[in-house]
């Protein structure tokens, strides 16, 4: 184009007459001039996908890989060494943390108040959770634009959304708890922030992000259209997919105290006791670029998570004298460490690799829920049933034939405890509960037992204006 | 906007009159050199109160179609003082002898894309700095060049390291996130000067590896592949008011590199050889130790098996005490004829390092060719081809123990790491690598190849008495390519610690830059001479684009260096494209017999790095000045100036975007999920409004000169980070805001104390400070930069200075932290003196450079007294009382370690003060009668010249030198000091023939 240019102003400057050069000269300005002002200078982010492609002209391939990265986004903090799993393990006397390097794992979380300025610690658990239900709002707003998918999976992605959506309100406000958390979470970031609502308003929506996501599964034909990992194997379809929904569902409802809606969701879940007790659904891991490892996996003889020594002792002998399965199974043990006053001798054996995987909900817990909506109805018979099975099943223990209403909670509680030991704040959030957190043991008599993480600092400065 | 230009070019076409002019006459005339009598080809010639011009040509003739009746006739010449003669109606032939420039008070100076003026008339302090100003002493790179010698500039180097690294600022801080370096144009092409990182992180683990900046990586920006011999002279535009023409690109000020150009008559062939050596200037020194009581006590029962009495090893000296020979061959070939000039040059430069496997090696080739064409029109090439290959060795930060001043604290002088007689190298039992064994095995390579070339086309579309209507296009590239190499060999002592032995990294990064820009430039003057209006205006577009990919390869254990060797393998890819377009439209206006100076302009671009890339964002300018000549008193001429102007900061590329991540995976399974950031899609370039006024006077007969100029910069809209509600999935986002206000002061004289036939004496000397601070700031005050305040930070804070280091000051009663302000990385001010002498043959020159003030977070001594191995831990003092009656007892270092874990960090936050010299030369030239006799007739100069840069160094700082930045080029964070490579003086013999 320049060589152009030149050339004919060689040609001008050679032979021209002066007259004749202006009008040319000046239509050359001109097109300098448009050139200018009509040349696109739209460059797109080479280094990352865009946010607005996604909501602006999204493509099949970009929807189903905007979910599939919800499976990321959940995933986030949970194989973390102060993510879901270790802290509420932690509050719940499940395990200790003994990084050396930073003490707060037993001054913040064993010893004092939770603090809301400190990001790895009382002001965790919440940032990402709300990153990734923003990822599913995403995704949803997406699907109004996006061509190319048929209306069956449309409904399937909006299902699996919806799930997860409410998978992580569900561990944000289990952390929460009476604190509350932020429900309207699809709102512009130019707009205020939302208003923090209470515990029961955030239930009934965790409820309706469920029961939505319901709908649209039954709607959503035969198949997904993205790729699920291999936690999801036998719930990757919309029909099997809806099974982990109702699952989800009943372990709502029973924290919510519905139990009579827990046994109907539970009888449309994955509850199966001919089954595998470890049947369920997983987050995976794995040591690949760009994959996440499972840093719960600690094997060395001086670990940094350590298990809690009261599951150990608390548990029951089997019949030959062998202890409890599952602690046989789950804990193992090493040279007692001691860090600031606390000591143990045990450390878990239930992540045994980088790419361990970790429950979002198995069978066992199902029939656990399906005992404790019984306990809480005063079905007792059917309610020992389900313990009985766990207790032989799982521990290998003896049937208990002295359960009543006085004593069934407590068993249930317990089999809880071991049967869920260190996979998610069983213990701390069904403690809470039932308001037994101060039966929790304390290390050392200063000790206090956090009943709930309190709203971050940078949440409560959003709404100071600041 | 469109509508606009386009008839306002119309309007400017219209508007010329064509030329009928009467009676003229032939002025035939000469330029020659005073007192010399040499020929001087390429002066500028005209009439004054006319538009009628020429270039002298060969022989220095020039030819004049003059009016009737009593001319003027003015000459000007960079490098000399402007020449004026009055020719007669009846005289025909004139010959106008100009004096040599020494003070750089004359010629002309750029005001625009296509404009020059006078620099008598010059409304803003735009600093030249010219060909011999900047080679009397070799320099690697160009900002070295000019090193002390603008007032204005603060121009330091990152780290003593080969090849450059060097941050220039111009007029303080101009802002806390955006790009903070200058905008280089050369030859009318904006040269890259990004600063890529050779990713020697991968094994440094500096930035822990989650800071996937890599600023710690001892990086180079990109200017230091120019040949500072090539250059003709560099025009520096120091903030918004100079600048405004450049628009949303300028706000940290502007640097014009013009290139030399042939001149007609003889072709000049002119040959420099220089030969010489570096050598460390700066030692820090380890503790000695007495007993091996003492030595255990230090270093753990370790040390009992090592210590032998009596023995002791400089360790620095071992590494770095090299003086290997370094050599430097520069070539020039010039000349022409009246149509066509040209000049070639060549650079051969091989700087040796003073630690094994270090250095810098730089070749050029220039081709600069002028063509005219026809009578009107000139063809301009110049092209440029370079080639550097650094070699910078393994310093800075590290979290591996591997950079050689992270390993020499806990590295007692006793232990003997010497390369044995089988040549390996003992493992130092004391930290992780062998200083001596990585510099001696580790390659750390940094190779480029680049190409600047631009063409450029000038048309005199009219000429005539009156008026004169020049078109100029220029089109323009600059490519290069740059690979990094590091290879850690598995051999070495640290290989082994990741469970992954051996390292090979390849990085690839190249870089286009494309620019064409068209000017349009009018000037006028009335038949009665009483004023000058040159109108200009153009189009400019500018395209950028760098690419950057990089592989990781771990685990080499045949020790072969491809990087498909190892079995643990990373990539990672990085791009950047920016495309601005722009346009400008200037009037200048010169009156009342040149005296009065009055321009205004607007520049107006679009970006694509602004939120929305159709926006316009408008840079408007005016300036004024008044000379008052022969005023008296020893005063020839007084100048008052006054300019305002604005200019911009564009957002960096990408900080528009709100960005998703799509690089996680799970199980394999792509994924995308939003990042914490959000961009802003208003996103705006910063805006920086600059007032400057200043005075310029010249005394004595030209003997002496004076340069006053203050200034302050009002920077808004800058780009900041607000916290956003976690709950909204975003934690922060990139937005607008704030303001920042920067004053200073500018002082240049010079003076020609003696200037006899025999001996004369120029000195110059430099003043400069500036004063930041932060007016307003609508985020919590925060923190940006360092390692956190126990270890010196800085705090970004409405009503403090920008640049402010905060740190530990002691624990309150209840034990908790005080942190505040313990200094600035600013320094108080700027002094250089610069002194020419000439005694018939000889001349000696020297440059001194001072800095006062400023502070540096010293953490290498933090590190040595953390091994107990400064020899501030030989000093005993008294005890230290913390203030509540806890003492702090033992030697120097101890204590000063003991306050530091007792919450009081500010015996690591050193002054940095210093005086340098940091150019000195003797030269010697050979008289004509020698060099006849000695070399024949073809030869008509030799010189030979003894030199040195940065010879001297009086400074308090205890650390290796108070020029350092650990993070590189910063706006805010520098003066970091973390085991940076040392320092070097050089020293050179020069033999220089013309002929």
């Amino acid at each position: 184009m320049t060589a152009m240019r030149l050339n004919r102003f060689s040609i001008l400057s050679e032979g021209y007459t002066k007259m004749r050069k202006l009008p040319l000269l000046s239509v050359l300005v001109g097109a300098f001039v448009l050139a200018g002002c009509s040349d696109d200078l739209l460059i797109p982010d080479f280094n990352n996908p865009s946010l607005e492609e996604l909501t602006t002209s999204p493509t099949r391939v970009l929807v189903n890989t905007a979910a599939q990265g919800l499976l990321v986004g959940t995933r986030r903090q949970m194989g973390t060494r102060n993510g879901y799993v270790s802290l509420l393990g932690i509050l719940g006397r499940e395990s200790y943390n003994f990084d050396g390097s930073d003490p707060r794992f037993i001054t913040e979380m064993l010893g004092g108040a939770l603090d809301p300025g400190s990001p790895a610690f009382g002001a965790n658990l919440w940032t990402l959770r709300y990153r990734n239900i923003r990822n599913a709002n995403i995704l949803l707003n997406s699907l109004a634009e996006v061509q190319g998918f048929s209306n069956a999976e449309l409904e399937a992605i909006r299902g699996f959304a919806k799930t997860i959506q409410a998978l992580d309100l569900l561990m944000v406000i289990n952390t929460r708890d009476t604190n509350g958390a932020v429900i309207d979470t699809d709102r512009p970031l130019d707009a205020d922030p939302a208003p923090i609502v209470g515990k029961d308003q955030v239930f009934t929506a965790i409820v309706g992000l469920l029961d939505e996501a319901q709908g649209h599964l039954q709607a959503g034909g035969g198949s997904f259209p993205f790729a699920l990992s291999s936690g999801f194997a036998g719930f990757d379809t919309p029909a099997t997919f809806m099974m982990f929904n109702r699952a989800l569902k009943a372990r709502v409802d029973v924290y919510m105290g519905n139990f009579s809606g827990a046994l109907v969701s539970l009888g449309a879940s994955f509850l199966d006791t001919g089954a595998d007790l470890n049947l369920g659904v997983y987050h995976t891991f794995g040591t690949g670029t760009g994959d996440t490892r499972n840093n719960l996996f600690d094997p060395s003889q001086t670990p940094d998570i350590l298990a809690h020594p009261s599951a150990a002792a608390a548990a029951e002998l089997k019949g030959n004298g062998d202890v409890d399965d599952r602690i046989a199974a789950k804990i193992r043990d090493i040279p007692p460490q001691t860090q600031l006053s606390v000591t143990s001798g045990k450390a878990f054996s239930i992540y045994e690799s980088t790419g361990a995987t970790i429950p979002f909900i198995r069978n066992e817990e199902l029939i656990l829920l399906r005992a404790e909506a019984n306990v809480g109805l005063g079905n007792v018979t059917d309610a020992a049933d389900d313990i009985n099975f766990i207790r032989t099943t799982s521990g290998g223990l003896a049937a208990r034939t002295d359960l009543t209403s006085a004593n069934i909670l407590d068993e249930l509680l317990n089999q809880k405890w071991l049967s869920l030991l260190f996979e998610g704040g069983h213990r701390w959030i069904d403690m809470r509960r039932y308001g037994k957190l101060s039966e929790l043991p304390l290390a050392v008599p200063s000790h206090r037992v956090n009943e709930k993480f309190p709203i971050p600092e940078a949440e409560q400065l959003a709404r100071q204006g600041g | 906007m469109r509508r606009r230009l386009f008839s306002l070019c119309l309007l400017l076409l219209a508007g010329m009159a064509l030329p009928a002019d009467a009676q003229q006459r032939e002025i035939r005339g000469r330029v020659v050199s005073s007192p010399e009598q040499f020929e001087l080809p390429g002066a500028l010639v005209s009439v004054v109160g006319t538009q009628i011009g020429a270039v002298s040509g060969q022989n220095g003739v020039f030819l004049l179609s003059a009016p009737s009746g009593e001319v003027r006739i003015r000459v000007t010449m960079l490098g000399y003082k402007t020449g004026e003669v009055v020719v007669s109606p009846q005289q025909d032939n004139v010959t106008i002898s100009l004096e040599t420039d020494v003070l750089n008070i004359e010629g002309v100076v750029v005001t625009g894309r296509a404009t020059q003026i006078a620099r008598r008339n010059l409304a803003v302090a735009i600093a030249t700095v010219t060909v011999d100003e900047m080679t009397r002493a070799p320099s690697e790179t160009l900002e070295k060049a000019i090193q002390g010698k603008v007032p204005g500039a603060l121009i330091e180097t990152n780290s003593g390291a080969p090849g450059g690294g060097m941050q220039v600022r111009l007029r303080g801080t101009s802002t806390i996130n955006a790009g903070s370096q200058p905008l280089y144009v050369v030859d009318g092409v904006i040269a890259s000067n990004v600063a890529i990182p050779s990713n020697q992180n991968a094994i440094s683990l500096a930035s822990g590896g989650s800071n996937p900046s890599l600023t710690q990586d001892a990086q180079v920006n990109r200017i230091s592949d120019l040949n500072p011999n090539d250059i003709e002279k560099i025009e520096i535009l120091k903030g918004a008011a100079a600048s405004a023409i450049y628009g949303s690109a300028a706000a940290n000020g502007v640097i014009i590199i013009t290139t030399k150009q042939g001149r007609p008559g003889k072709t000049r062939f002119e040959l420099t050889q220089r030969a010489g050596f570096f050598s460390i200037s700066n030692k820090l020194g380890s503790r000695s130790f007495e007993s091996v009581e003492e030595a255990v006590s230090a270093f753990g029962e370790g040390a009992r098996a090592v210590f032998t009495p009596g023995v002791a090893f400089d360790q620095e000296e071992l590494l770095a005490g090299r003086n290997d020979l370094s050599t430097e061959t520069i070539f020039s070939l010039s000349g022409g004829t009246d149509r066509t000039r040209f000049f070639v040059s060549g650079l051969w430069k091989n700087d040796e390092g003073i630690i094994a496997n270090t250095g810098f090696e730089k070749q050029s080739v220039r081709v600069n060719l002028q063509q005219r064409i026809g009578d009107r029109a000139t063809l301009t090439f110049n092209t440029n081809l370079m080639h550097t290959l650094a070699e910078r060795g393994l310093t800075n930060n590290d979290n591996a123990g591997v950079s050689y001043y992270m390993v020499f604290p806990f590295t007692p002088n006793f232990v003997n790491l010497s390369q044995r007689a089988d040549g390996t190298f003992p493992t130092n039992p004391f930290e992780r690598s062998n200083p001596l064994q990585t510099a001696a095995l580790l390659k750390n390579q940094e190779d480029v190849w680049r190409m600047i070339g631009s063409t450029d086309l000038n048309i005199d579309v009219l000429k005539s008495r009156t008026q004169s209507l020049q078109f100029r296009l220029t089109a323009g590239l600059d490519f290069f390519s740059q690979e990094n190499e590091i290879f850690s060999p598995p051999e070495l002592q640290f290989e082994p610690n990741d469970g992954l032995v051996g390292t090979s990294l390849l990085s690839r990064s190249d870089n286009l830059n494309i620019n064409i820009n068209a000017n349009l430039v009018h000037s006028y003057t009335p038949t009665s001479g009483s004023y000058t209006a040159i109108t200009s205006g153009g189009m400019q577009y500018e395209d950028s684009d760098l690419n950057v990919s990089r592989i990781t390869s771990q685990n080499l254990i045949a020790g072969q260096p491809n990087v498909n060797a190892g079995t643990v393998i990373g990539v990672n890819e990085f791009r950047q494209r920016v495309r601005n377009v722009g346009f400008y439209i200037q009037e200048e206006l010169l009156m009342l017999d040149e005296r009065l100076m009055l321009s205004g302009g607007i520049r107006t671009d679009r970006s694509s790095t602004v939120g929305n890339s159709s926006d316009f964002f408008y840079y408007p300018k005016a300036s004024v000045s008044y000379r008052f000549p022969d005023v008296g008193s020893g005063i020839d001429e007084l100048k008052l100036r006054a300019a305002w102007g604005q200019a911009g900061n564009q957002p960096l590329f990408g900080q528009k975007f709100t960005a998703l991540t799509g690089t996680n995976n799970i199980e394999g399974i792509p994924t995308i999920i939003v990042q914490g950031t959000a961009g802003d899609p208003g996103l705006k370039p910063e805006r920086q409004e600059e007032i400057e006024a200043g005075i310029d006077v010249s005394l004595f007969d030209g003997k002496a000169s004076l340069e006053v100029t203050g200034f302050q910069k009002n920077i808004t809209e800058l780009l900041l980070q607000r916290t956003l509600a976690p709950s909204s999935g975003f934690t922060t986002q990139i937005f607008n805001g704030g303001e920042l206000r920067v004053r200073g002061l500018e002082v240049a004289v010079g003076a020609t104390p003696i200037n006899t036939g025999r001996l004369s004496w120029v000195s110059r000397a430099t003043l400069y400070f500036d004063r930041s601070e932060i007016l307003s700031l609508p985020v919590p005050s925060f923190r940006t930069g360092g390692f956190g305040t126990s270890l010196g930070s800085f705090q970004i804070e409405e009503g403090a200075s920008a640049t402010q280091i905060v740190t530990n000051l002691g624990l309150n009663p209840d034990g908790s932290q005080i942190v505040g302000r313990v200094g600035n990385a600013n320094p108080d001010f700027k002094v250089s003196w610069g002194n020419d002498v000439q005694f018939g043959n000889f001349t000696l020159y020297g440059l001194w450079d001072w800095q006062q003030g400023g502070t540096i977070i010293n953490l290498t001594k933090l590190l040595f007294d953390f091994g107990q191995n400064y020899v501030d831990h030989e000093k005993v003092v008294d005890a230290f009382d913390v203030g509540d009656g806890t003492m702090i007892s033992g030697t120097m270092g101890e204590q000063r370690l003991g306050r530091w874990f007792n919450g009081d960090s500010r015996g690591y936050m050193d002054d940095a003060t210093y005086l340098k010299l940091r150019e000195l030369s003797v030269s010697y030239k050979f008289p004509p009668s020698v060099i006849t006799s000695l070399l024949g007739n073809a030869v008509d100069g030799l010189t030979a010249t003894l030199s040195g840069r940065n010879l001297l160094t009086f400074t308090g700082y205890d650390g290796l030198d108070p020029e350092v930045s650990n993070f590189g080029n910063q706006a805010i964070a520098r003066n970091v000091d973390v085991a940076p490579f040392p320092p070097s003086r050089s020293f050179w013999f020069s033999l220089n023939v013309s002929f």
